[in-house]
């Protein structure tokens, strides 16, 4: 939008004040201004809804009613442009409910001078055009973003039915033409079964992982030693395994669900690659200034430090196998996460030793956007 | 459900229909079985006077021309047909199809086990079930 020639709309119930801000408006330097001028919250809410102007200067008084509550009128009725309020001397408490309310900017009355008035004005469409266009891209990043989640759904959803039908076929022939059929084919009907069941197995990974996205879980307080122990009973370990919980774990903010998932899918991978005569896990935590820093250590195979990447992607797996638990979903599960919670993951590792799984939740990491919003827009 | 009622299967999948077949048999379940391949189909079936009202109907979601919901929203809106139950036999595991498939109240709502040895069990467990319960007969409709 061009702002060298803006259209002002000041909605204010003394004349003497249109005088002063007209006067101020004609002395600006950077840009042409045209005031308009009505005087009550009627005409200012019918002259609003005709979206002739690009900002609005409120009186704060305006007889019954104030210039919050055509603020308010206004956000009701869509309008996308900046509000000014202008405020007496000291009243801050209006100031404050102002932005909160969306306002742009207050000034005080008595205390506007042209430079500060246009800086205001320009300063104010300005932000409002950086918004729409932020919201604009942000609503086409969620809406791509979406629509990949819905495909990975669908195509994997789709794809379940023709495989359930050749694992069905694969049974029924073993089953009616079992004497009809030498050893050679009915291993090789063996091996349809079990590639079915992997592929049924990696498409059920799909599943998982994009529900990750899908569905967005509130958070909660949630106490770590109780996840893991959870954790650690459903996994009904073997007795010459043992996991220790080396100290106390927090209670932190976070998707209850999803941090289950983490644990459980870090340590079963921990015992599923043990190699030795004892398994040893040990799961500690230390604070750190703004996160919690999370550390699950075994003594199994280790990894060599080339396949560090890679162990994070999804449907790699470092042992070919038709095994259909080891599908290579685990891990990249676990990095999306522990990103969806803003942190990170990453790992150490000596081949035939062990490794060490490392990764970081932050405290508060999504504090309230209100207030950061509101704390910007002042600093401005 | 007598034994001499009959089983309405709505589905489109030809090795979904065998396998139900084939399970059925498994388990000798002694009421005939008849099959059409959408709710449209389902509907032509259910209204033609020469065929007697089944005592349960397996029902697919995911089918072409006229899907399992939208049979459901028919079907359980007229009054000589709503009577009869209905069993979601379904792959879906979605919370929206279970929501949508209850409020238009399905009498229960099973997910196809890829397994046939599980296939046979579901289909086991919802022939006994409803051999066990009594289903009105006859053709007097609820008002």
């Amino acid at each position: 939008m061009d702002t060298r020639f803006v259209k002002v709309l000041l909605v204010d119930d003394d004349e003497d004040d249109y005088i002063v801000t007209r006067d101020l408006l004609e002395d600006a330097q950077i840009s042409d201004f045209e005031l308009d001028w009505v005087s009550n919250y009627d005409l200012g809410v019918e002259t609003i809804a005709k979206k002739e102007h690009q900002v609005y200067l409120l009186d704060y008084r305006l007889g019954q009613y104030t210039g919050l509550d055509i603020l308010e009128k206004a956000v009701k009725m869509g309008c996308k442009e900046p509000f000014i309020l202008l405020t007496g001397l000291g009243d801050h408490d209006i100031d404050q409910t102002a932005m909160k309310m969306g306002a742009a900017d207050y000034l005080v009355k008595g205390q506007i001078d042209t430079p500060l008035l246009e800086r205001s004005i320009l300063h104010a469409i300005e932000r409002k055009q950086a918004e729409a266009k932020q919201a604009l891209l942000m609503e086409e990043l969620k809406s791509a973003n979406q629509e990949l989640q819905d495909f990975a759904y669908i195509v994997s959803h789709d794809l379940k039915a023709p495989l359930r039908g050749i694992s069905s076929l694969a049974d029924w022939l073993n089953m009616d033409y079992i004497d009809q059929i030498d050893a050679q084919g009915q291993e090789m009907l063996q091996l349809i079964k079990q590639r079915s069941q992997r592929m049924n197995s990696l498409i059920d990974g799909i599943l998982q992982y994009s529900r990750i996205g899908r569905l967005k879980e509130q958070q909660t307080e949630v106490d770590l030693n109780q996840i893991v122990a959870e954790v650690i009973d459903v996994l009904a370990i073997a007795d010459n395994m043992k996991i220790t919980i080396v100290n106390p774990l927090p209670t932190i903010q976070c998707q209850k669900t999803r941090i289950y998932q983490l644990f459980q899918n870090l340590l079963s991978n921990a015992v599923k690659y043990i190699d030795k005569p004892q398994g040893e896990i040990n799961i500690s935590c230390e604070k750190l200034v703004n996160c919690w820093r999370f550390e699950i250590a075994d003594n199994g195979s280790g990894i060599e430090e080339k396949h560090f990447d890679k162990i994070f992607q999804l449907f790699q797996t470092l042992t070919p196998t038709d095994n259909a638990e080891s599908t290579g979903v685990g891990l990249s599960l676990v990095k999306k996460i522990v990103e969806m919670h803003g942190g990170k993951i990453w790992l150490t590792s000596q081949l035939g030793l062990g490794t060490n799984f490392y990764f970081e939740i932050p405290q508060q990491s999504h504090n309230n956007p209100i207030i950061i919003e509101n704390y910007r827009k002042k600093m401005i | 459900m007598e034994s001499s009622q009959s089983i309405l299967l709505i589905e489109d999948d030809v090795i979904d229909i065998l396998a139900v077949k084939r399970a059925l048999n498994a388990i000798q379940a002694p009421n005939p079985l008849f099959f059409v391949n959408n709710g449209e189909e389902a509907l032509d079936f259910l209204r033609n006077e020469n065929n007697s009202r089944p005592g349960l109907i397996l029902l697919d979601l995911n089918m072409p021309r006229m899907n399992g919901l939208e049979f459901l929203e028919i079907v359980k809106h007229d009054r000589f047909l709503k009577i009869i139950p209905v069993v979601v036999l379904t792959t879906s595991q979605e919370q929206q199809d279970k929501m949508q498939s209850f409020s238009l109240n399905v009498a229960g709502y099973m997910i196809k086990p890829v397994n046939d040895q599980e296939f046979m069990q579901t289909l086991e467990i919802i022939h006994d079930y409803w051999s066990m319960s009594e289903v009105p007969t006859g053709l007097q409709y609820y008002q």
